[in-house]
This record gives C-alpha cells, structure tokens and sequence, in this order.
C-alpha cells in the first residue's frame, strides 16, 4: 500500500478554514475535489503549462510505429477521419509482459527570452507501471532543455552568441539551460489515484468502467461536467472536446472506450479536419481541430493528432487564436504547447536513478 | 456585457470562502476576515485585471500580498500558532477513525516554515493544481514542482520524527 503524505494532509484539513455558520465547500472537502494527483500532476503541469492546460501526457495503448501516409482516398471531414480511427483502435495488440509498463510523453511549450527570440522548452515524463506488487510505480520527469522556437529565432539566439543559459521573461522569469541538464526527478506513485478525468480524480476501476458505447460514454462523461473553469474550458462542447481527447490522449482505458471517444468527438460541433500534418517528432498523422477559449489566456486552436489507420493517439498542439493575458507575447498562429505521445513499451529494465523527494 | 458589479459579486459569492481558507491557514481565524475583506477591496479596484475565467489563483495571490504587507512577520507567525494549536487540538478531540494521523501530519506541518507550509496546502487544502498555486506563490511551475518535492520532504521529515515508523508502512 502506498503512503502519500499530501493525501494525508487533505485529510487533515481543519474545518476551521471554513467561515463560520456556513456549510463547508463542497470543493474543498478533501477527495471531493482536489487537485489532481499531485507531483504527477505537477509533471504533468509542466507538459502544458504555457498554456494552462494540465494534462498528464499518458496512453497505454497505441501503435510504435510511425503512421503511414493515410491511404487513398483520404476521408474528408473530421467526424470520417475520426471514426476511422474508431474503427481502427482495435486493431493493434497492446504492449503486454515485462516487469515494467512504460508509457512516455513528450512535451514542450514556448517562452520569450530576454533576447527577443523564443525558445521552446521540452521535457519527458514516464510513468513506468508495475506489473506486479513486488515493485512499485514510479513517475520520472526528465527536462530536455530547450531549442529556439523557429529558424529566426534560432538566428537570434546565435546572434547573441549561442547562451547555453537563456533567460526566460515571461510568464515568471527564470534561467532555462538549452542543454538538457540530464537530471531526472521521480516519486513512487499509486496507480489507482493517479489520473483525473476533466478537474475530478478518477480510479482506474472508473476507468475500466468507462462505456464503450458512444453515447453512453458521451453521458457518462458529461455527469462530470461542473461548468469547468480553472483550467478547463466553461463551454459545454468545448469542456467535452478536451476531457474526451484526454480520455484518448492521457489515460489507460480499453482500445473499445477509445473507440468510442473517437466518436464522441466525431460527434462534437465545431470540430475539423486539417488533413495530414506532422507532430513535433516528425510524425505523420491526421488532425482534427477545435477552438477552445482559455480563461485570461485567449482563444486557441487545440490540434489532436492521430493515425486514422491505427487508432493511436500521437499528439496534442495548442496553437495561439488570439492570444491574450499572460500569453498575450505569442503571436497568431504560433505553437504555444506540445504534448507527444510516445509508444508504451513492456521492459523488464528497473526505472531509471532519480531525485526524489521521500525516499 | 455584464456589470461589473454583478460580475463582482459573483467573483465574491463564488471565491470568499476560498479566501478565506486560505487567510485562516496564514494568519489564523482571528485575522482572516480583514484578509479576505481587504482582498475583495483590492479586487474591486482593480477589476480590469481580475481574471474573469478562473479568478482564484488571482484572488489567492492578492490575499498573499494583503498578508504580507499588513502584517509583520512576527505577528503572523504568532497568530497562525494559535491557529495550528487550535487545529491540533480540534484534531486530538475528534474521535474519527485516524485521529493520531491527523493530529500528527497536523503537528507535523506547524513545524515548517511558513513558505513549505504555503506550498503544501495550495495543493492539499485549496484544491490548487500546481500551475495554479504557482501563480499565487510567484514562480514558475517548473520551480513550483522542485519546491513542492522539498516541502513535501520536510513535512514527512517532520511526521516520521512525531511517529513511530509502524503507524505508516
């Protein structure tokens, strides 16, 4: 049985925070609503924090090979593209044996320096989950360092005498190496209060209870539908779009669920096709697009990226619409954050050294 | 658009309460009241900048400035012992299951400075994610993530040295 000393704190959380004479909040109560899963969260935090998006990179399932060129003819809206992904994510056997699970992301978002330039930092998060009692799960954040944002920019950054440290202005200022400084950071985690389905935690019995039916999941998903804010969208559609592309995109749930969550965004209003793009690996895969306004953030494109022939999910953009508030520097069109899924691999290797906090 | 007033004072029926779990667990209950008044004083004032989507984390760092700047950092940490006692003693009294647990993370998190405190109950307590109570706190959530392992490491520092090592593994 794990410990967590942060869950043991939300426990003890004094009633006393809460005025007197009224009803404690629904939203503080410990477990009720609470942050999600908290260091993984805080590495998942990383991925997307340019634009306030956490999302805790993560699939167990998907296809390693990279997507071939779409066959011809290529569907031609999103909601085709998206339901012969459906069709097709059940096609694929799942990473199975060896002592490890091992399901990576990579992720980056862009920040202005006091260059002028912009610089995309990147960074790699691992669950590696454990087949057996006998380990233990553990989280591994690995920063990447960071690379100029656009070939300009990185005529700029050379300019200015290629700084292995640049400094980053906004939004907090802070010194970024551009060469991955080869630490990784890592905590022993519990699988079963590891991931979050919208602003809610969500167990993996949850999970595995999810719907496979369209609809039925659609329903399933919107119950937790709380009018969003925070970091997720308000808007009802808009808040459906990205829980379900986290359903796909970040949790381990069965290939028929993420069947059924291609359709559910197939479904969606205002949802298109972009025809064939590449992720940030180079990847090739078919993407399909929405508009989401972000609170104090403006309005973004938010790009998913998949292979219409495997099922699997490959990426995540945010791209700036119009950007505003702490992210108002970007510019229309810009990329303003990344996740890659990375194919899980089965591993009987142990999880690599790392810094740790509690053991 | 929405009068300002009415949006104010749905910002304030949405967040006070918030504000003033937050004020509580910095100053105490005596003070939190001024806390979260003189915070919505600041809001209103500077209601073009209030964030119309998600204001907590911006209500949250202003109720941190409000802290700091009226209060001296003697008085504060005065006034929030009271407060952790109080805790503490409301911890002990309770006959609920994990009464010692309670009590002890408790005692345990009375023991930190006031910054790891902070750190901690953004996440825990006022159902912040991490990118959020890096807002409030100032600093980027890369460095939040860094501070939030140290401060964790501390409080289970604090708790392993108030408990005997059966009570958790």
């Amino acid at each position: 049985m794990s410990f967590d000393i942060l869950d043991n704190l939300a426990t003890a959380r004094p009633d006393r925070l809460d005025p007197p004479g009224r009803p404690p909040l629904i939203l503080d109560s410990a477990g009720t609503r609470r942050a999600r899963p908290r260091l993984f969260v805080a590495a998942g935090a990383l991925v997307t924090a340019a634009a306030g998006v956490v999302a805790v990179a993560l699939a167990v399932s998907g296809s390693s090979t990279p997507a071939p060129a779409p066959a011809a003819p290529e569907p031609a809206t999103a909601g085709q593209l998206l339901l012969a992904a459906a069709e097709h994510s059940e096609a694929v056997a799942p990473a199975t044996g060896g002592r490890y699970l091992v399901v990576g992301s990579e992720s980056g978002w862009t920040v202005p320096t006091d260059g002028g330039y912009q610089v995309v930092e990147k960074e790699l998060s691992q669950y590696w989950f454990a087949r057996s009692d006998a380990d233990k799960s553990w989280v591994v954040v690995e920063p990447l360092g960071a690379a100029p944002a656009s070939a300009a920019d990185r005529a700029a950054w050379a300019a200015h005498g290629s700084p292995a440290v640049v400094h980053v202005t906004a939004p907090k200022p802070f010194d970024l190496s551009v060469a991955a400084p080869g630490k990784r950071y890592g905590n022993v985690i519990d699988p079963q209060h590891l991931f979050a389905l919208g602003d809610l935690n969500v167990s993996q019995t949850e999970l595995d209870a999810l719907p496979t039916e369209p609809a039925a999941l659609r329903n399933a998903l919107l119950k937790r539908y709380r009018g969003g804010g925070s970091d997720m969208p308000t808007d009802r559609n808009e808040w459906l779009f990205s829980v379900t592309s986290s359903v796909l995109m970040d949790l381990p749930v069965s290939r028929a669920v993420r069947g059924a969550a291609y359709h559910v965004l197939a479904g969606l209003p205002g949802v298109r096709a972009l025809g064939t793009v590449t992720d940030q690996r180079g990847r090739s895969g078919q993407a399909v697009a929405t508009t989401e306004r972000q609170a104090g953030q403006g309005t973004f494109e938010v790009r998913l990226i998949f292979d219409p022939n495997t099922g699997a999910p490959l990426a995540r953009e945010y791209r700036a619409v119009a950007p505003a508030g702490r992210l108002a520097w970007l510019k229309a069109g810009q990329l303003s954050s990344y996740a890659l899924v990375l194919a899980p691999e089965a591993t009987d290797d142990n999880p690599p050294a790392v810094i740790t906090p509690s053991r | 658009m929405a009068d300002a007033e009415q949006v104010f004072t749905a910002v304030y029926e949405a967040h006070h309460r918030q504000v003033y779990a937050y004020a509580v667990a910095r100053v105490g209950r005596d003070l939190a009241d001024e806390v979260v008044a003189d915070t919505f004083l600041v809001a209103w004032r500077r209601y073009a900048s209030l964030p119309r989507g998600a204001p907590l984390p911006w209500l949250l760092a202003v109720a941190r400035n409000v802290v700091r700047e009226r209060y001296r950092a003697e008085v504060r940490q005065q006034a929030v012992a009271a407060e952790m006692r109080a805790w503490i003693g409301d911890a002990v009294a309770d006959v609920a299951d994990g009464v010692t647990e309670r009590a002890a993370v408790l005692a345990a998190l009375a023991k930190l400075s006031e910054d790891d405190r902070e750190l901690l109950t953004l996440v825990a307590w006022h159902g912040l994610k991490p990118a959020a109570a890096a807002t409030v706190v100032g600093c980027s959530t890369a460095t939040y993530f860094v501070r939030l392992h140290r401060a964790r490491k501390r409080l289970e520092d604090a708790l392993a040295q108030l408990l005997p090592e059966e009570t958790f593994r």
